[in-house]
Order: structure tokens, then C-alpha cells, then sequence
């Protein structure tokens, strides 16, 4: 038999917010993979997961996961923010009672911390309730008495930006883990059939056999390879390396820049740099989305572009939570989209934007950079009612012949009651309406196309 | 809104008498009023008094003033009265749901559970009324088996710990001087069945106690031992001088719950006193209560436990050591006091049918009726003594 894998939430989501509100660390996009997603692809095996409580019926083993421990071969325990898992292997075969420590010397949890675990059921169970409770410097103190420990250097996610400035050389080791498991052939050896397809390094580039390629386009891996999924890309679409395109994703003639990761069933166009999708969110028109994130269910109207590079050429500074603003020490940064986003159309939004899960912004040239979760409007921003949120939200996934389930609903309500605070001081019922008649029109008309966010740019 | 009306919908048990009541004080009112209306008419009044009595303003403003201060006033006297815990006098105190349900208005108690074998998932059902419930497991026992069985009964808020890192194996020595590994299975060897445990220790070095074990016994509101073999699953744990230490400084309640039944080659002739006696001899201390089983147990049940060499635990009048007395703001109780414990007897067990086989002929499966320590009871009782504290 083999370990039992259980991926965890140590302090350090907090770094992570406000993507992470509604989701866990380990559900994060940075390469080709999610973290769960790189351990099946490593390891051949779904692995569990222990997080925030009132995510765990969505994306955990239940609020008490009493079930991860009913076996008695070995439990592994890996970070939900650990990025690359060359250090697995070795874990994997190292004996019951050793764990893993790193210190990535950045953030403001515990250094070092854990990075991953193979323990006894025995020793686990001395540590679970910490789990339970993200109180991994606790566990760890804990591990030092009993187990053998071993440190090594380690990439792990610790702020936002750490996933757009990795993805690019995620993408390239992730494709090693992929090929371990799915053999696609290359351009080089299968090219595609349709006319007009001009390919640069066709060695670096690998198409799932059920893609569809439409000539004419251009695919250049010539600074990194390109994967592409069984996706469809359009005419008139350029795509360069290190690129991955998730299953069931759309590119529609986009410009698809290098060091980008588009989840399964995206819709992209215009001109996407250095970015990730996470899944199920749309960039269907022309505008810029540049060394950005996007959340799940994301909607973005035409014209919407971000900026990512100062004209002062200077780092830029993004606000963290509990923190306030830091600087990324990274020059060229977009944009924070959490899950469920709506962007109306011609949005420009500044560089370190960060925008928490649920928002509808639209009506306004310039968004602020940092919009709490749960944010209607644009000129005057309101609180969304969680109702009418859900109610877009259930039209959305139906579209992609999705269903909101039970946990889900309960999740993002649990999020919009948490997020409250941040709020504070927003209007509540009814939109406020502006004194000034121009304005009044301008944003009912903004309000009319926006409630339906799928009308949006298109 | 929903908390509001979870709080109004305490009230259900008074709104008989609360009508009663209104009605009474409307009646009243309206004598007042008539016999105010005709002292009006008839007397004559000084003119400060008038002001006081507001006659200033016309008649149907007075009337209205009076009814919204009324209705406030009213209000208030409701909201706050449902803040109340009210307990019918002819309630019994142990009766559970009453009791419970104001238990469950205060803070949910943080418990230890130093236990093992099914009597530890029969506590675990407590987790839903506690903050937090750590399960102590013993030494000897894989810690997985317990999360195996409780994956399946979703408990809530439970988390079970081993005390140490490592299995540890016990060994007892029996009254005849036989030595056996806890683990022989010894109540289930007839040769042995007329012997008791004299002596129990811990096979093997010193070993480290897990910091969870430790800090669960120190912020615990109650630390309950069993239900649950006193020396395969109990006692064990106790043999680690951390944990005794801790247990000894812990602030919290210290509950032991009896074994129904005594169990051959371990505990054989043992009475209630002799269960407590073990805590003194291996633990070096004694719990503030136990809990004893006084519910009475049909001829049927009785047979079937004396085929297997087991009898009753009770609590026998020649053990009684003193009476104590203690008492609260609103009762005074007396209680039996044995070996330094509060014994607390009330019914706890109940009797169940259960599905046997053996591993020798595993298709071959036959019921029979066992007593158990009552989950809601347990909890009743526990819950009690924590209010009672």
C-alpha cells in the first residue's frame, strides 16, 4: 500500500489573500499544474488535502477529516504553497519520521518552516488538531522532538506575485512530471495538418492529439516549450513559449506571450503576457492582460487592459493583507483577479491591482488598486448582495454546463461573511444613486449591462 | 435575525404562563382604570397632581403614551426574560435535555478522554457538545484504528492523540504471579478468568509525551477516564510520569466512568472502591468523581455476562467511606464519597443487541444483548457534574 498524501495550509495563506479567500493555497495555478494537480502527476495518486474549515467540504476531507488518518501505512504531509516537488521523491523513500524544513527567507511566518513530512500515524496524530488549525509552527516545534529532520532549499509561493514571476520556469519543470505520465507527440514529430501553421522549435512544442489547430498561426518555443491541451486555437493566433493551455480552452486569434498558463475552459483573446488563468474565466476580447492572475469564473469586458510596468520603471507595491503595502521588488506587474471577478468593458487597472473574490466592477475608467471581496459598482461601490452574486454566479456555470453545488454556495457565503469588514463603510441595498443627472444615467446604464455579467464587452 | 428568534424560541416552555400572566395584568389594569376614571369624576384633585398625571395632554394622547410605553416596557421584559434559563421544579435535575440545553447556552467545555476500545468512541459523541474533546489513547493501541472507526460515525470536534510517538507495549502481572503482554487477550482466557490484575507497567525506556497530550490534559474543563477497560485502556496512559504530573496539576474535573461489568483475569471481584483503589496505586491520584452505573440490569443480560465470569460493578452499601455534603447557590446535595472520590451513581447503561462472529467461523454470526454505557446518558451526567462545579 501506499502513503497516504495529504496536502496542508501552514500561516502563510494569509500572504495569500485575497486569492485565496476561496480557495486554498494548494488550488493555485503556477506552471502547468495546481499543487494537487503536480502531486498526481508525480506520484500517480490523488492526494487529500487538510484546510481552512469552511473550505474543507469544497476542497478538503470534510471540516473534521478524522478519515486521513485511518490507515496505517505512512502519511506524507505536503505544503499546500510548496511550488517545484523535486524533494518528494527523496521524502517519499526516506524513512517513517522524517520531515522537511526550508527557509524561503522572505514573509512573516514561521522560518523555516515545514515543507513536508512522512510520519507515522502515531506521530500525525500528535499534530493533526494543529493542521486542522493551520498552526504549522506549533506542528513543527512539535516534529523537531520525534522525528529526524532535514533541510533544503525549496521554492514556495509566499506572496501573490510569486506565482506570475515563477510560472514561466514552472511551465518547463512541470513539463518533465508531465511526460512522466502522457506521451503527446511533438510538433516535430506530428505537426498539424491545418494550412498556414508556422512553427518555431517544433521540438519544444506538444499538442494533445484532440486539439484543434486552425491555420493560419504561429507557435514559437524557441525561449520555452509549448503545451497545448486538447484546446482549440483560432486563426491569426500567435503563441510563444513557455506556454500552457489547459483542456477545453479557447484561444481566440490572442497573442499569447510567453511564460503564460491558461487553465481548462478559458476563453482568451486579445493579447495575454506572462499571466495565468486558473480555469473557467474569460478573456475574450481584445485589450492587455500582462504579468497577471486570474482567478476561476473570471469575466473580463473588452477593452480592459492593466497596466504592468511603471513609467518611472520602478518596482511595484502591492498591498498585502495585514501587511499593507509591500514592495514586490518585481518591475513589470499586473493585476490580482480573485475567483468570481467581473470586469465591465474599457477598465484600465493599475499595476499591483488587487481585486478580492466576487467583485463586480464596471462604469469606471480607472478601478482603485485594491478592491475588497464582495464590491459592486464602480464611480460609488456598494456592497453585492450575496443573493444576487449567487444568482449570477449559478447563470455563469451554467453556461460551461457546470453546477453550483450545495458546498460551494455555502463556501463563497461563508467568505462574504467573513469579508464583511472589509466593507465597512460601502452603502448597502439599494445602488446610491449620484446627485448629478449625467452620472445617474451613465451609471444605470453601466448597471443594467453589467448585472448580467455574461452580456458584458460582448 | 435567526439568533434572535432562537433566543425568543427558548420562551416556548412559558408562553402558557406569560399569558396567563398579561391576561391577569390587563384585568388589573382595567380595575385601576375604572377606579381611576371614577375618582376623577367624583374627587376633586390639586392641580400639581394633575400635571403629574399628565392631564395636560388630551385623553387619547395620554392613552396612547401609556400603551407605547406599555409595549416597550413589555418588550424589554420578554427580550430579558428569554435571556433566563428557566427549569421546571418538578424536573429532575439528571434528565438530560433541560440540563443540557442550558449547558449548551454557556461556553462548551474543553474535555480530555483518557480511554480506549469502544468505550472511547462512545465518549467521542460528546465532541459535539464540547469546544474541543482530545481523545487520549492508550500507549499500546494504533491511533489509526480509532480514525478508522470514528470516519464513520462523523464526529465532530474530536481529535484522537497518541501519548506517545510509538506504541509501548504493558505488561501486567496477575494476582498468581503470571506475567502476560496487555495484549494476551487475557479476559478472554477461561483459565484465567478468576484472576486480577496485581501490578502494571510500561515494557521499555523512557519516552517522550506529546506535547497535544499534555496541553489538552492542562486546558481542560474535564478529564474523563473511560469508559473502558481500567487496565487496557485507562491505566496504561497513566503509566507515563508526564502525564500523571499533568493530570495532577491540571485544574480541571477529574471523572472516572465505571465499568458495568467486571472483566475476567483483570478485574475479577473487583467492586467500585477497588477500581478507585488502582488510580491511587498506579496513578497517584484519585478522580474527583466517578460514575456509577445504578440502573438495574435484567436476569437475562445478567446471565449471559455470568457465562462469560463477569458481574456487575455497583455500588455496594459496605463501601460507603463517609457522606459529603456539598452545596450550591440554590441546592445542597449529599453525596457518597469513596477512596476521596464523589461517587455519582445514576443510569447510564443500556442494553443493546449486538452481531457477533468470530474469525474462526466468520459466516457464522449470532446477536446478543450486551450492556453499554448510554453515549446520551454519559454525557448527561458529565455535562451535570461540570454544572454542578
Amino acid at each position: 500500500m501506499n502513503d497516504t498524501l495529504i496536502l496542508f495550509e501552514d500561516e502563510g495563506y494569509r500572504t495569500l489573500l485575497p486569492l485565496v479567500y476561496s480557495r486554498p493555497t494548494f488550488e493555485l495555478r503556477c506552471g502547468m499544474f495546481t499543487l494537487r494537480e503536480r502531486v498526481a502527476a508525480l506520484t500517480g495518486e490523488e492526494a487529500r488535502a487538510i484546510c481552512r474549515p469552511y473550505l474543507a467540504n469544497v476542497y478538503g476531507a470534510g471540516r473534521w477529516p478524522l478519515s486521513l488518518l485511518s490507515r496505517s501505512e505512512p502519511i506524507m504531509l505536503i505544503n499546500g504553497r510548496a511550488l517545484d516537488l523535486d524533494w518528494l521523491p527523496d521524502l517519499l523513500a526516506s524513512p517513517v519520521d522524517t520531515i522537511i524544513i526550508t527557509d524561503v527567507g522572505r514573509g512573516p511566518g514561521p522560518r523555516p518552516t515545514l515543507l513536508g513530512a512522512r510520519l507515522s500515524p502515531a506521530l500525525a496524530s500528535a499534530v493533526l488538531l494543529y493542521l486542522i488549525n493551520q498552526e504549522i509552527g506549533l506542528a513543527l516545534t512539535e516534529l523537531r522532538r520525534f522525528a529526524k529532520i532535514r533541510e533544503r532549499s525549496a521554492s514556495m509561493v509566499v506572496f501573490p506575485w510569486d506565482l506570475v514571476t515563477e510560472n514561466g520556469g514552472q511551465v518547463i519543470r512541470d513539463l518533465v512530471l508531465h511526460k512522466l505520465r502522457v506521451s503527446w507527440p511533438t510538433a516535430a514529430e506530428h505537426p498539424p495538418q491545418s494550412a498556414g501553421i508556422v512553427l518555431s522549435n517544433p521540438e519544444q512544442i506538444y499538442i494533445h492529439p484532440g486539439a484543434k489547430i486552425e491555420g493560419p498561426l504561429a507557435i514559437d518555443a524557441r525561449d520555452g516549450p509549448v503545451i497545448i491541451d486538447a484546446a482549440r486555437i483560432e486563426p491569426f493566433s500567435l503563441i510563444q513559449g513557455p506556454t500552457y493551455i489547459g483542456p477545453g480552452a479557447l484561444i481566440s486569434s490572442a497573442r499569447v506571450r510567453g511564460e503564460t498558463s491558461i487553465g481548462p475552459v478559458c476563453r482568451v483573446g486579445g493579447e495575454i503576457e506572462a499571466s495565468i488563468i486558473q480555469g473557467y474565466s474569460n478573456k475574450h476580447h481584445d485589450g492587455f492582460l500582462g504579468h497577471s492572475y486570474l482567478g476561476e469564473w473570471v469575466n473580463i469586458g473588452a477593452m480592459t487592459t492593466n497596466s504592468d510596468l511603471k513609467n518611472t520603471y520602478g518596482t511595484i507595491k502591492v498591498s498585502v493583507e495585514g501587511l499593507g503595502q509591500i514592495d514586490s521588488q518585481v518591475l513589470k506587474l499586473g493585476c490580482f483577479l480573485s475567483d468570481h471577478v467581473k470586469l465591465g468593458i474599457g477598465l484600465h487597472l493599475n499595476g499591483g491591482a488587487m481585486i478580492g473574490p466576487g467583485s463586480n466592477i464596471f462604469g469606471v475608467h480607472f478601478a482603485p488598486k485594491n478592491i475588497p471581496p464582495f464590491t459592486w459598482g464602480g464611480e460609488i461601490f456598494r456592497e453585492y448582495r450575496i443573493d444576487a452574486m449567487i444568482d449570477v454566479t449559478r447563470k455563469v456555470m451554467g453556461r460551461r454546463k457546470l453546477a453550483l453545488t450545495s458546498s460551494q454556495e455555502l463556501m463563497l457565503r461563508e467568505v462574504f461573511a467573513m469579508t464583511r469588514g472589509d466593507r465597512a463603510g460601502m452603502g448597502e441595498g439599494q445602488y446610491q444613486i449620484p446627485a448629478d443627472d449625467s452620472a445617474l444615467l451613465h451609471a444605470e446604464n453601466y448597471a443594467i449591462r453589467a448585472f448580467d455579467p455574461l452580456e458584458m464587452g460582448g | 435575525m435567526q439568533s434572535i428568534l432562537k433566543r425568543l424560541a427558548s420562551l416556548s416552555q412559558l408562553i402558557r404562563p406569560l399569558a396567563l400572566t398579561f391576561v391577569g395584568v390587563v384585568l388589573l389594569s382595567l380595575g385601576v382604570a375604572y377606579l381611576t376614571l371614577h375618582l376623577y369624576r367624583n374627587g376633586a384633585f390639586p392641580e400639581a397632581l394633575g400635571v403629574v398625571l399628565l392631564q395636560f395632554i388630551p385623553v387619547w394622547g395620554r392613552g396612547l403614551l401609556f400603551a407605547l410605553v406599555g409595549f416597550g416596557i413589555l418588550g424589554l421584559g420578554i427580550w430579558q426574560l428569554s435571556g433566563v434559563a428557566v427549569i421546571p421544579l418538578d424536573a429532575k435535575p439528571a434528565s438530560g435535555d433541560i440540563v443540557l440545553g442550558y449547558e449548551q447556552a454557556l461556553k462548551p467545555p474543553k474535555i480530555a478522554v483518557v480511554s480506549g476500545g469502544a468505550g472511547m468512541l462512545i465518549l467521542a459523541s460528546l465532541g459535539r457538545r464540547a469546544s474541543s474533546l482530545i481523545c487520549i489513547t492508550p500507549v499500546q493501541d494504533p491511533v489509526e484504528y480509532y480514525y478508522r472507526a470514528s470516519s464513520l460515525l462523523n464526529f465532530e470536534q474530536v481529535v484522537f492523540v497518541t501519548p506517545t510517538s510509538h506504541p509501548i507495549p504493558i505488561e501486567v502481572e496477575l494476582d498468581d504471579g503470571q506475567r502476560f503482554d496487555i495484549k494476551h487477550n487475557i479476559s478472554h482466557d477461561d483459565l484465567l478468568a478468576a484472576r486480577h490484575v496485581a501490578q502494571i507497567q510500561l515494557v521499555g525506556a523512557d519516552t517522550l509525551v506529546t506535547r497535544l497530550t499534555l496541553d489538552s490534559i492542562a486546558k481542560a474543563d474535564a478529564i474523563v477516564f473511560g469508559p473502558g477497560s481500567l487496565f487496557e485502556s485507562i491505566l496504561p496512559s497513566l503509566l507515563l510520569p508526564e502525564v500523571r504530573d499533568a493530570i495532577r496539576t491540571s485544574n480541571a474535573v477529574k471523572i472516572y466512568i465505571c465499568s458495568l461489568m467486571t472483566e475476567p483475569g483483570l478485574t475479577t471481584g473487583f467492586g467500585v472502591a477497588d477500581h478507585i483503589r488502582q488510580f491511587a496505586t498506579f496513578a497517584g491520584f484519585v478522580p474527583d468523581y466517578v460514575l456509577v452505573n445504578a440502573q438495574r440490569i435484567d436476569s437475562e443480560v445478567r446471565q449471559i455476562y455470568a457465562a462469560a465470569n463477569q458481574v456487575p460493578v455497583f455500588l455496594s452499601p459496605e463501601e460507603y467511606e463517609e457522606t459529603a455534603v456539598s452545596s450550591t447557590e440554590h441546592e445542597t446535595t449529599r453525596h457518597v464519597v469513596l477512596e476521596g472520590a464523589v461517587v455519582y451513581e445514576a443510569d447510564l447503561a443500556s442494553s443493546v443487541v449486538q452481531l457477533t462472529a468470530s474469525l474462526d467461523h466468520p459466516g457464522e454470526s449470532r446477536t446478543v444483548r450486551v450492556l453499554r454505557h448510554d453515549p446520551e446518558k454519559l454525557a448527561a451526567a458529565i455535562t451535570e457534574i461540570l454544572r454542578r462545579r
